[in-house]
């Protein structure tokens, strides 16, 4: 009697509450533990796994279409977040220590990408670099996730400039630094971490990109969600879920090495 | 840190002197050279091409899809007037609706634990949260798909358990393309949700207490009305994502309960009616300006 005396005690008070976050968190992970399912399921009717095997990896290495998609997908990612990365510092400091016209407007327009669906920049690129053999080219695809992850690499390193005290600043160039050393020696070293974090938001969000790739991929320039997409459209295929674990065996070592680096606290500042 | 990076700045470098020198006549140039990378990006890659697209769908096109140089309405009057576009629009916000009310309420319940609750794991459940992120929208739907069928797992579950004696259909339904959608664009919301719970000063809600309100009447009177800023947006971020749905349309709604997305992408892959595309966009683009105009004048009334 006394346990079910307990078990309505803890309900009433925060027991109920937790059960509800638990399961607001399957909601949010059953997809993702399907996917793994799948993949390590030896059969290949997509169905309840009846045993564990590796072939669907096996078959993800084989394969050359996906070892060529996973190589342009980590190469243009990794070119367009390096991109956003100075672009965004840059201005993101700018707008932290000058005073200009159209500030205001500029950050308007570098984070509105945020507010509207992904599909329209993917459509309107196209349009615009079809004419000018862009499209296609890794040079279109780069540009598009430029695009796309400025407005996180613009948030992150703002936020990370407005709580670093200037006085450190200030201190440098009384000292009789420059403002150039001034941004290298001192800016620069203690705004790392925030840097780092945008980088590797900015990455994974140009990695697991569909509706912009999906417009501005060729045939030799496919990455790895338009290759799955793709492959999807036409009803399923084990390897795909293999795919997606190998995915998130990455996005895992990607987290690891920035909690290494910046800490969670930092790297969640999305 | 900062000690020794000052130490190692004023130890000065002839070339950044000059470079220094040359630019203290001319300070303006310093945020103009700042500001023109993303100047430059942006109005090539995001402004000129989003004004293109707009012009494009003003363009007559002749039966092949190819663009003539006339203007005209029809892309725009053939997408209202023609009653299965727009009934497809129709639906599409209905979707969306649903999806922005169901994951804003369940985001906050996540955010208001991440926020207010002590724990050791407080950093792996963060991790959690944004894990689903980056894993990627066309994986999550995809697994949604498998664990909606006849005799997927959902439905398997809940025979077991007695709570059904049939399957429920979830795949080509508009409930099943909202359960799924919800849990694909939850963890965006918690994140924006979590930006603005995590600045509410606990001790407002400690005073509410103190002064004899309970659990509820606290939440209700003072955490509640504090977040609302961050509700709206998380509204607007995630009616706008939600009615661009685009892989979860495809994989659980199929060809049967179409939405505009994948109806955008048809036109300009496949049937390759640029002009009709891109009017389509623009009303896309239209609805989420409006969203998001709307979001801001209810913050400054508010703040009013």
């Amino acid at each position: 009697m006394t346990a079910v005396a307990r078990l309505r005690r803890w309900l009433a008070g925060d027991g109920a509450f937790k059960i509800l976050v638990a399961a607001i968190f399957l909601f949010l992970g059953l997809p993702v533990i399907v996917a793994f399912l799948i993949a390590v399921n030896p059969r290949p009717t997509i169905g309840m796994p009846t045993g564990f095997s590796l072939r669907w990896f096996a078959e993800v290495l084989r394969e050359s279409s996906w070892l060529a998609a996973y190589a342009n997908s980590l190469l243009t990612a990794l070119v367009a977040a390096l991109a956003a990365l100075v672009s965004g510092t840059l201005f993101a400091y700018a707008s932290v220590r000058y005073r200009f016209r159209g500030r205001g407007l500029f950050a308007a327009i570098a984070t509105s990408p945020l507010g509207m669906p992904r599909i329209i920049i993917g459509v309107a690129l196209l349009i615009f670099f079809n004419p000018v053999g862009l499209s296609g080219t890794f040079t279109g695809l780069i540009i598009g996730f430029v695009v796309i992850t400025t407005p996180y690499i613009v948030r992150t390193v703002g936020a990370v400039l407005d709580v670093y005290d200037p006085a450190i600043e200030e201190a440098a160039l009384t000292l009789g630094a420059d403002e150039i050393q001034t941004f290298f020696r001192v800016t620069l070293p203690m705004i790392a971490p925030g840097l780092i974090s945008a980088a590797i938001l900015a990455f994974v969000y140009a990695f697991g990109n569909l509706q912009v790739a999906i417009f501005l991929t060729g045939p030799e320039t496919v990455t790895i969600p338009v290759l799955m997409f793709s492959v999807l459209e036409f009803e399923g295929d084990p390897t795909v879920a293999a795919v997606a674990c190998i995915n998130i065996l990455i996005v895992t070592a990607v987290i690891l090495v920035a909690n290494r680096l910046v800490g969670a606290k930092n790297l969640l500042r999305l | 840190m900062a000690e020794r990076a000052l130490a190692s700045a004023v130890q000065g470098d002839e070339p950044t002197r000059r470079v220094v020198a040359w630019f203290a006549p001319r300070r303006w140039l310093v945020p103009v050279l700042l500001v023109l990378p993303i100047a430059a990006v942006l109005m090539l890659a995001y402004v000129i091409p989003v004004a293109i697209m707009a012009g494009l769908g003003f363009f007559a096109t002749d039966p092949t899809g190819k663009v003539l140089p006339t203007l005209t309405l029809a892309h725009f009057v053939k997408f209202f007037g023609d009653s299965w576009y727009f009934f497809v629009l129709v639906r599409s916000l209905r979707i969306a609706f649903f999806v922005t009310v169901l994951t804003v309420v369940l985001g906050y319940v996540v955010a208001y634990f991440l926020a207010f609750y002590r724990s050791r794991l407080i950093e792996l459940y963060l991790v959690l949260v944004v894990a689903p992120i980056l894993i990627g929208n066309v994986v999550r739907a995809y697994g949604w798909r498998f664990l909606m069928g006849e005799s997927g797992i959902v439905n398997g579950l809940l025979t077991r358990l007695g709570v059904i004696d049939r399957p429920i259909p979830f795949l080509y339904t508009e409930h099943g393309i909202v359960i799924a959608d919800s849990s694909v664009l939850l963890p965006i919301v918690i994140m924006i949700l979590l930006g603005v719970l995590s600045r509410i000063d606990a001790t407002y809600i400690e005073a509410a207490k103190s002064l004899g309100a309970g659990r509820w009447r606290a939440f209700w009177h003072v955490t509640l009305p504090l977040s609302l800023p961050g509700v709206a947006a998380a509204c607007v971020v995630c009616f706008t994502l939600a009615l661009g749905t685009f892989e979860t349309a495809v994989f659980i709604g199929g060809k049967r309960v179409q939405m505009i997305a994948p109806l955008v992408y048809e036109q300009i892959g496949v049937v390759f009616n640029w002009p009709f595309g891109a009017a389509m966009s623009l009303v896309i683009l239209a609805i989420s300006i409006g969203g998001i105009a709307l979001n801001d004048r209810l913050m400054r009334e508010r703040a009013r």
